[in-house]
């Protein structure tokens, strides 16, 4: 009996400290700072040696903590976490949205008097206007991260060789697309055109009628949502005369990412709706005898125009410090020394001729870099504007050995770029019933035009669906959204 | 005459065509697991190419390799175990400890305390007071946090307490007589005999606690300390792409991605545990739903 207790006893005793979270900053060494961040690769970013490089160069001790991916569940725990007052010093936010919805909450510190005082690093390399995003009534909260240059990477891919066959060219107008479709429909049993429910505007369809992934429009300096836009209405009558004319994937409204890839993969679909981040399975199509991937520009209207999605033009992520943090200095210190152009240089591009080469006015990444800094990412918690495309195009090079991340990328940015338009609404707060609206809206258009497309709805129920949407919160949202506008300018 | 019914038995249609449906039964629970364990072991293009079925091409064991070999993987393995032995260990005990004295009619305020288990049982806190209980508890980033918020399940508890009241007081009576203690008489007299019923709780808790989720999701931000289940989720949630609506959420995440091969072989090492345990376990799955279902 008594050896029961007092194994359980010696056992309590024994595991306790391996699984407790002291972490004791001692009295004369470095600082340490709990960094919490809600991106993890595949491994602890505490044994990883950018870690280790960037505490050797910056002469800070860093512990870092991790949120889960999941965006809601990321968004709960980390409310929790800042309510509960838990002593991080610096959060890396992955969604400078995230960032923009936390602010008028107040659990950040107001970083202007600290920036002016430790920053001049931080504030010498991040344009001015990249700071808007995280600025409230005047103040800053948050040190914005810009990742990539503006693009448009969402558009389509088609094969070159499936078009070639046929003695087809690349489509401009959408009557000109129609007609090769038609031809793909009636030779050899290729799914003629696919996309993935997640993205329900294609961008290199929609640009002919005026709208694209955007949610807002600026017509005439007045905010318009998608839904209003007059070109809704003709995207979606041509959407579903596709699909009714067995042009397009029936299963489009229950398509995954995941199956339009493999579907495409598996050589069966001649034009698809692509986006940058699907590149492993760029390797798969090529599978395919003779398959070549090319990437579609956008149709344009018959008056020759365009639009497509800007992606990119704002940051793209932000740190921020907690009003919980004992050492808001030393926080800001560390993200000054990061941004300094040699610690920047070391810690996330390397030396040249060790782990890049200039190949065509390109950085490709060596596969060294790929041992020593493939996971660099997790320590950009500031940016460097001047070596921003660098480290963009050495990271993406490195990604993959057939560098599929960067031709993917170049690829769609090359074929969209000069028709690409960022959302209107991406740099400003958002109102507060966007919160409340918002997610709603979107989810109802979503569905409407899934619906539409795969011919469950008729076209003719648009005025019924305009009147829900205004019902559900639409009017109000659209009257926040352009007082807001309007006084930006 | 008795020949003959056991002839006729054997091939009564009956049986046949039951046989038959539970085989199909069975055959549909299994075509997703031989599905995933093809795709564990074959090459990265079929997968993505969807050509896997039932049987692996491209044939390769380095994703098993590699996923053995993930600091990663291990690390979040070791939680999971832990949970399951230290967090089991622990659970029984007090499940057992706490049921024993509810069983008896004489204890007094025996009601009282049943019900107040009864009520936190059917009316689950919301999370935010057991957040900040755990968080004022110290236990964030410590394990002994996710087996705490579980450690007596009400429903084991009262599967014991029936199982409990079901033997002769006598036995404990004998034992008093001859002046053993309360704790002696639990430890060497109820407890053996109640082997049946612990067994039973010991594999629930075993598999609730390597299969809990939310709560090491909540109290454990620390990389490596990650029980598998967490692991493994955002292994498939990279996966899921844009299915959560926010696209520029999608589109700032990191490109890193992980092939299909090294989820499925992720999720197959860590169902092993849970498979090597079932065949032993599951003949006190069952008696455990009838433990205490008649009260002799």
């Amino acid at each position: 009996m008594k050896r029961i207790w007092v194994c359980l006893i010696v056992l309590c005793l024994f595991i306790m400290p391996a699984f407790s979270n002291g972490q004791n900053d001692s009295e004369d060494g470095p600082v340490t700072l709990k960094i919490l961040t809600d991106m993890n690769p595949d491994d602890d970013m505490n044994v990883d040696p950018v870690t280790a490089l960037t505490e050797e160069l910056t002469g800070f001790n860093l512990v870092f903590d991790k949120l889960p991916d999941d965006p809601t569940q990321r968004t709960q725990k980390l409310n929790l976490l800042l309510a509960a007052g838990d002593d991080y010093d610096l959060i890396r936010l992955s969604s400078i949205g995230v960032a923009k919805e936390l602010i008028p909450k107040g659990f950040f510190y107001e970083l202007d008097d600290l920036l002016a005082e430790f920053g001049t690093n931080i504030l010498a390399n991040t344009s001015k206007e990249w700071f808007e995003p995280v600025t409230l009534d005047g103040k800053t909260y948050a040190v914005p991260i810009k990742r990539t240059q503006a693009a448009s990477i969402a558009g389509s891919m088609y094969r070159k060789d499936i078009f070639d066959k046929y003695n087809l060219s690349q489509p401009t107008t959408p009557q000109e697309f129609k007609d090769a479709l038609i031809v793909i429909r009636d030779g050899e049993g290729y799914t003629p055109f696919t996309g993935a429910s997640g993205f329900p505007v294609i961008d290199t369809v929609s640009s002919a009628f005026g709208i694209c992934n955007n949610a807002w429009y600026d017509v005439n300096g007045q905010l318009v949502p998608r839904v209003k836009m007059p070109g809704f209405v003709d995207y979606l009558t041509f959407m579903s005369d596709l699909t009714k004319e067995g042009l397009f994937d029936p299963e489009f409204a229950a398509n995954t990412d995941q199956m339009v890839q493999t579907k495409v993969a598996s050589g069966r679909v001649a034009v698809s709706f692509w986006a940058w981040w699907w590149w492993s399975a760029n390797g798969a199509v090529r599978q395919n005898d003779g398959a070549e991937m090319a990437y579609m520009k956008p149709l344009l209207s018959d008056e020759g125009e365009g639009i497509a999605w800007l992606w990119g033009t704002t940051p793209e992520w932000a740190t921020v410090i907690p009003k919980s943090s004992k050492k808001p200095e030393e926080a800001i210190k560390f993200l000054d020394a990061l941004s300094d152009k040699d610690t920047f240089t070391k810690i996330f591009l390397g030396e040249e001729g060790v782990h890049y080469n200039k190949e065509d006015g390109m950085l490709m990444a060596t596969p060294q870099y790929t041992a020593e800094k493939g996971n660099s990412w997790i320590m950009l918690m500031t940016s460097n504007d001047n070596l921003q495309l660098a480290y963009q195009q050495i990271g993406q090079s490195g990604e993959d050995e057939n560098q599929d991340v960067l031709r993917t990328y170049q690829g769609m940015k090359d074929a969209a770029d000069s028709v690409a338009v960022a959302d209107p609404t991406v740099s400003l707060p958002p109102p507060e019933i966007n919160g409340t609206y918002g997610a709603s809206l979107g989810s109802l258009e979503r569905d409407f035009i899934l619906s539409v497309i795969s011919g469950v709805k008729d076209i003719s129920e648009y005025d019924a669906f305009i009147k829900q949407w205004n019902k559900e919160g639409g009017t109000e949202l659209v009257d926040a959204w352009n007082n807001i506008y309007s006084s930006s300018k | 005459m008795k020949n003959m019914n056991r002839n006729s038995r054997k091939i009564s249609p009956f049986s046949l065509i039951n046989t038959l449906v539970l085989l199909i039964i069975c055959t549909l629970f299994l075509i997703p697991f031989f599905h995933l364990l093809a795709k564990s072991l074959s090459g990265a293009y079929p997968v993505i190419r969807g050509e896997v079925g039932l049987w692996p091409k491209d044939f390769q064991l380095d994703s098993y390799i590699n996923v053995i070999g993930n600091r990663q993987f291990r690390n979040s393995f070791l939680s999971s175990t832990f949970l399951a032995t230290v967090g089991t260990f622990i659970s029984v005990l007090l499940t057992i400890m706490v049921a024993y004295p509810l069983s008896k009619p004489y204890f007094k305020g025996r009601k009282i305390i049943l019900y107040a288990f009864v009520i936190s049982w059917l009316l689950t806190p919301s999370i935010v007071p057991v957040f900040f209980l755990i968080k004022n508890l110290g236990l964030m980033n410590n394990l002994f946090s996710v087996i705490l918020v579980n450690v007596i399940y009400t429903f084991n508890m009262l599967i014991v307490k029936t199982y409990f009241e079901g033997m002769p007081e006598s036995l404990s009576e004998a034992a008093q007589i001859e002046g053993a203690s309360n704790l002696r008489i639990f430890f060497t007299i109820i407890a053996p005999l109640a082997k049946p019923v612990i067994a039973t709780i010991t594999i629930y808790s075993v598999f609730g606690y390597w299969n809990s989720y939310f709560f090491p999701m909540l109290f454990i931000s620390k990389p490596h300390l990650r029980p598998i289940q967490v692991y493994i989720y955002e292994l498939v949630y990279a996966a899921m792409g844009s299915t959560s609506g926010n696209i520029s959420d999608v589109a700032s995440k990191n490109v890193s991605s992980i092939p299909d091969v090294v989820r499925s072989t992720s999720v197959f090492v860590s169902i092993v545990p849970v498979m090597m345990i079932y065949p032993f376990a599951q003949k006190h799955f069952v008696k455990g739903m009838l433990i205490g279902s008649v009260k002799g």
